[in-house]
């Protein structure tokens, strides 16, 4: 995801995420999965985001491997 | 005795559902070769072990704390586990449930903070969720201690009923196909029942499963079957097993949680558009840190004074056991070795149980998380996470607690840097020997400056070492900062004690053992070789010719003091701490140093406060302080302004005192990173002092 693409407030749509298999795993047990919904709270690094109704602090070179559809 | 293990996501309530399952019979110990902390205690009414398993999201382990749960779950194959789930968080706390179900050991899902559920609208049904997971499930409010005698009637049925079966039904029939294969297979090898999940793990590419099993025919196999099931569905394998379990789950969150829509804004979300603002996040952070401070050095300090009060009436008590005036091995043991050196270090134990009260007030209130996340942009650009900042700031208080601090840190490789790095913010044992110095050797406008400079010094170095330490020894992929921010609650007055007693206990701990060792060494090395008798008899006869001389009594004392000081110098420089200085003279005269600020130095070592003391005894000053005006001129008539910032500047940056290398080797668990710290920090400290001499000196300062 370009860091342009992310706005305060839009929900996205994870497609895939682009990062080496460990990364993938443990973002996997935090409730990100292909096809997961999720919302931008903060876009002031490390971003806040929403997910399944709880809150996730991700830093913004992370969401950099995230592509969403 | 049966074992159960305690299974859950960080900030589910693990800790305080087994502090309520087990009350206060439990204790603390680390996992054998690794800074991992097991939690073990007894449920009540039970004889059955309850062991706590680190905060974990997968059985596929990324940090190390999931390396040790899912090592554990393995290797000690407990009789059942118990998964707490948050509530409100049910989805995803479901993923690790479906693992722990796919491993196969009996799991009672508990079902805690149902309070925050309720508050969010949801309703869910316990009955349905237990039929359609084929597991007991068990609902419970741990900060309100409600549900847990359901919940250990729950464990007794169910280890009743235990039998080991890996669950998998909800992967697709390739997936399941696939499994059969490799279950096949590996039960011919393995007899531990846990075919199934291994066969799952050799699915997923877990390295650590493959390094285990030796057969090559077993998995080449695998990869075989991963390369169909990639073709099959066309994506990577763990993505395909993660959308799996997911699916499932959401289908059973569907069937089993009816919500009642709510447009009130959760207090959570409230509290974070405050604290996490932009603008207002800093400088809220900034204060919660200045009362965490207050609680601990301020609050602390009196606390401190009874602790050293308490500590010198034991000495003096003892004392009382020998003759006024009477010299004995065996009292100076006592009193100087044993009782100065382990009070010496257990006066910091008021300020380690405060700051872990605090602590832990912020870390199970969820501020911590929200710390975390303020400091990590500043953090990042030195190579370390955000949490790392909380141990340095602390560590201008005290290295100790400091150090014990870094526990928060989930990744070792910035636990380690922060470690190494924190006895470079100027502690407060340090001060007297600046207190001393600045206004002995330069003028009263320059005290203040000269002080910044000095933390600022520290600081810089800090930074500069923890950049090159992740770049070298510690060098590898930056860990993305992820984490989660667990909604607000207020934490149990139970738990936080329970919390703060367990830091306090390992600190009394090492206090009665190594730091008891170390006191007596450097005692024995400060007290032998004594004296000629012949010498001390000489010194006996002056005393007797002033006492028997027809001088006034207070000259008389005057007299009488200078002896006693004169033969406390002569004593220092004769014994091995003397020795020690005048040895590493050579060594220290690039720095500018003598043998007596080196046996200063040597002293310094079990505290670096005990620096000015030593300085005091070997000038001949008696009991000196840092406000001595004796020591101070004797100092001035010495030395110069440039060895006077050298002696500031060493210390600053050597060998912290005894007490913090004992406690880095604790929480490093080991000694390579104790003396690593040790050894690096003195070496530095040289290097840099020499340079500053050296150049000042060509300088014509």
């Amino acid at each position: 995801m370009r860091k342009n693409c992310l706005r305060k407030g839009k929900k996205h749509r994870l497609a895939s995420i682009e990062a080496s298999d460990s990364i993938v795993r443990h973002l996997n047990g935090m409730g990100f999965v292909n096809g997961v919904e999720f919302e931008i709270i903060s876009d002031y690094n490390p971003y806040i985001i929403e997910l399944k109704g709880s809150r996730l602090a991700l830093s913004a070179e992370l969401l950099q491997c995230f592509r969403v559809g | 005795m049966k074992m159960i293990a305690l299974a859950g996501n960080p900030n589910a309530g693990k800790t305080t559902v087994f502090n309520g399952l087990t009350g206060t019979r439990q204790h603390v110990g680390n996992y054998p070769g690794v800074t991992v902390e097991i939690k073990k205690g007894v449920i009540k009414k039970t004889d059955f072990t309850l062991v706590d398993l680190p905060g974990i999201y997968s059985l596929t382990p990324y940090s190390e704390e999931e390396r040790v749960a899912r090592n554990m779950l393995w290797k000690e194959n407990p009789d059942l586990i118990i998964n707490v789930v948050d509530s409100s968080n049910l989805e995803r706390n479901l993923y690790l449930t479906l693992q722990l179900m796919e491993f196969g050991i009996p799991v009672v899902l508990n079902l805690n903070m149902q309070d925050l559920a309720l508050a969010k609208g949801w309703k869910i049904d316990t009955k349905k969720l237990s039929q359609t997971m084929r597991l007991p499930v068990v609902e419970t409010v741990g900060h309100q201690n409600k549900g847990f005698d359901e919940l250990i009637n729950s464990v007794k049925v169910a280890l009743g009923a235990s039998k080991r079966i890996s669950q998998t039904a909800h992967f697709s029939d390739s997936v399941n196909r696939a499994l059969d294969i490799l279950e096949k297979k590996l039960s011919k090898e393995n007899a531990s029942g846990a075919s199934r999940w291994l066969a799952l793990k050799l699915l997923e590419g877990d390295q650590d499963i493959e390094q285990e099993i030796a057969n090559t025919e077993i998995k080449q196999t695998a990869r075989e079957l991963v390369t169909d099931l990639e073709k099959e569905y066309n994506k990577e394998i763990e993505t395909l097993l993660a959308e799996q379990r997911y699916k499932y789950i959401e289908g059973i969150f569907l069937q089993c949680v009816s919500s009642k829509l709510s447009f009130k804004k959760p207090l959570s979300s409230k509290i974070d558009a405050i604290v996490l603002n932009k603008y207002a996040g800093i400088p809220i952070f900034l204060i919660m840190m200045y009362l965490v401070f207050q609680l601990t050095f301020t609050v602390g300090e009196p606390m401190m004074g009874w602790v050293e009060s308490a500590f010198g009436w034991l000495g003096d008590l003892i004392a009382s056991f020998w003759p006024e005036g009477s010299e004995s091995l065996l009292k100076s043991l006592l009193v100087d070795g044993i009782i100065g050196g382990v009070g010496g270090v257990l006066v910091f134990l008021p300020n380690i149980l405060l700051l872990f009260l605090a602590i832990s007030i912020l870390e199970d209130s969820g501020y911590m998380a929200r710390a975390a996340f303020i400091m990590d942009r500043l953090m990042n650009k030195i190579g370390l996470h955000g949490k790392s900042f909380i141990p340095m700031l602390i560590g201008f208080g005290c290295s100790v607690p400091a150090i014990m601090a870094t526990r928060t840190l989930d990744n070792r490789r910035d636990r380690l840097v922060t470690m190494l790095v924190v006895p470079l913010m100027s502690c407060g044992a340090r001060l007297p020997i600046y207190a001393l110095i600045i206004p002995a050797f330069f003028p009263s406008k320059w005290h203040a400056p000269m002080l910044w400079l000095i933390y600022i010094i520290g600081i810089l170095l800090a930074i500069i070492s923890a950049k090159l330490m992740r770049v070298t020894i510690f060098k590898g992929e930056t860990v993305p900062f992820m984490m989660e921010l667990p909604p607000y609650h207020f934490p149990s007055l139970k738990g936080t004690l329970i919390h703060m007693w367990d830091r306090g206990k390992l600190y009394l701990q090492k206090a009665g053992t190594l730091i008891l060792g170390i006191s007596i060494l450097l005692w024995a090395l400060s007290t032998f070789p004594m004296l000629s008798r012949e010498r001390i008899e000489e010194y006996d006869a002056q005393r007797e010719t002033i006492v028997q001389s027809e001088l006034a009594d207070s000259l008389q004392a005057i007299q009488l003091s200078a002896l006693d000081n004169l033969q406390a110098e002569e004593s220092v420089e004769y014994s091995a701490a003397g020795r020690l200085g005048k040895f590493i003279e050579p060594v220290i005269a690039p720095m500018g140093f003598d043998w007596r600020i080196g046996t200063s130095l040597v002293g310094a070592f079990a505290a670096k406060e005990v620096f000015v003391s030593t300085l005091g005894v070997v000038y001949s000053v008696g009991d000196a302080d840092e406000e001595s005006e004796s020591l101070r001129s004797k100092l001035k008539k010495n030395y110069d302004p440039l060895i006077a910032f050298c002696i500031m500047l060493f210390s600053l940056i050597s060998a912290p005192c005894m007490a913090t290398i004992a406690v880095t080797k604790r929480e490093s668990n080991s000694w390579k990173w104790a003396m690593f710290q040790l050894i690096g920090l003195t070496l530095l400290a040289y290097f840099i002092t020499v340079a500053v001499y050296q150049i000042g000196r060509l300088a014509g300062l």
